[in-house]
């Protein structure tokens, strides 16, 4: 019997120990793009920064560094944005879902009772069949049926002598 | 045929029989109950449906279901 907390942690072990590296190895990737792409701007910047280090430089930083962000942004979007689609895109195809298990239905006085002690979702890794999580789903549901009652009104039965 | 033989026949061709009354149907404790209350009347066609004879007939049925164990899979196999 798994509950809601432990079928989450488990899910979230396993994405964990699955895009984590890949979510660093981004990460990093992005940073050194940044740095490659920021640090020869902000070294001829400050070149020319303490050339003119006189009073009009307060301008010049205001649009130097409003530039530089926006640059960073442009060009760093659309890496982060296919990274994110991958990622989805990844996750949905690493896990199948499945409910299984046995519903037992009775009649009962003035209804119908289905219960079930073994319904559950399981989270399964879609390559390999093995299980990575699973929820537990007790049914305990009652339909009420009232009773019904058919009035006949006049059936005439003419009988024929063979 | 015999004089009874062809009395009989005519006293069953000549009435008709009407059934008038309620079925009810629900469900107990493992079973679908039925129970009705039905009142017949034998009618003489030859003289304007005039009853010739009633009968009532209470009737009560229990049919016995047992527990359905339903598999569940989704998606199928």
């Amino acid at each position: 019997m798994s509950d809601i907390n432990e079928f989450v942690k488990k899910m979230g072990d396993d994405i964990n120990a699955t895009l984590a590296p890949r979510v660093e190895q981004q990460v990093v990737q992005t940073g050194n793009q940044i740095a490659d792409h920021a640090a020869p701007q902000v070294q001829a910047f400050v070149d020319q920064l303490v050339k003119e280090i006189a009073a009009s430089a307060t301008p010049k930083v205001r649009d130097f560094s409003n530039k530089l962000v926006k640059d960073i942004f442009t060009q760093q979007s659309g890496p982060l944005r296919d990274f994110v689609i991958k990622t989805i895109q990844d996750l949905i195809g690493r896990y199948e879902p499945v409910l299984a298990g046995n519903v037992h239905t009775k009649v009962v006085n003035q209804g119908i009772q289905l219960t079930s002690d073994d319904t559950r979702v399981e989270i399964k890794e879609r390559a390999t069949g093995k299980a990575v999580a699973s929820l537990d789903l007790p049914v305990d549901l009652r339909i009420d049926v009232r009773e019904m009652t058919f009035e006949l009104d006049d059936a005439r039965l003419n009988v024929k002598a063979l | 045929m015999s004089i009874i033989g062809n009395l009989i026949t005519e006293l069953i061709e000549r009435n008709d029989v009407v059934i008038k009354g309620a079925i009810t149907v629900g469900l107990a404790d493992g079973a679908v109950k039925l129970s009705a209350d039905l009142r017949t009347e034998v009618q003489d066609r030859n003289n304007h449906n005039k009853p010739v004879a009633r009968m009532l007939i209470p009737m009560s049925a229990r049919a016995v279901v047992d527990e359905m164990v339903i598999p569940v899979r989704i998606p199928r196999r």
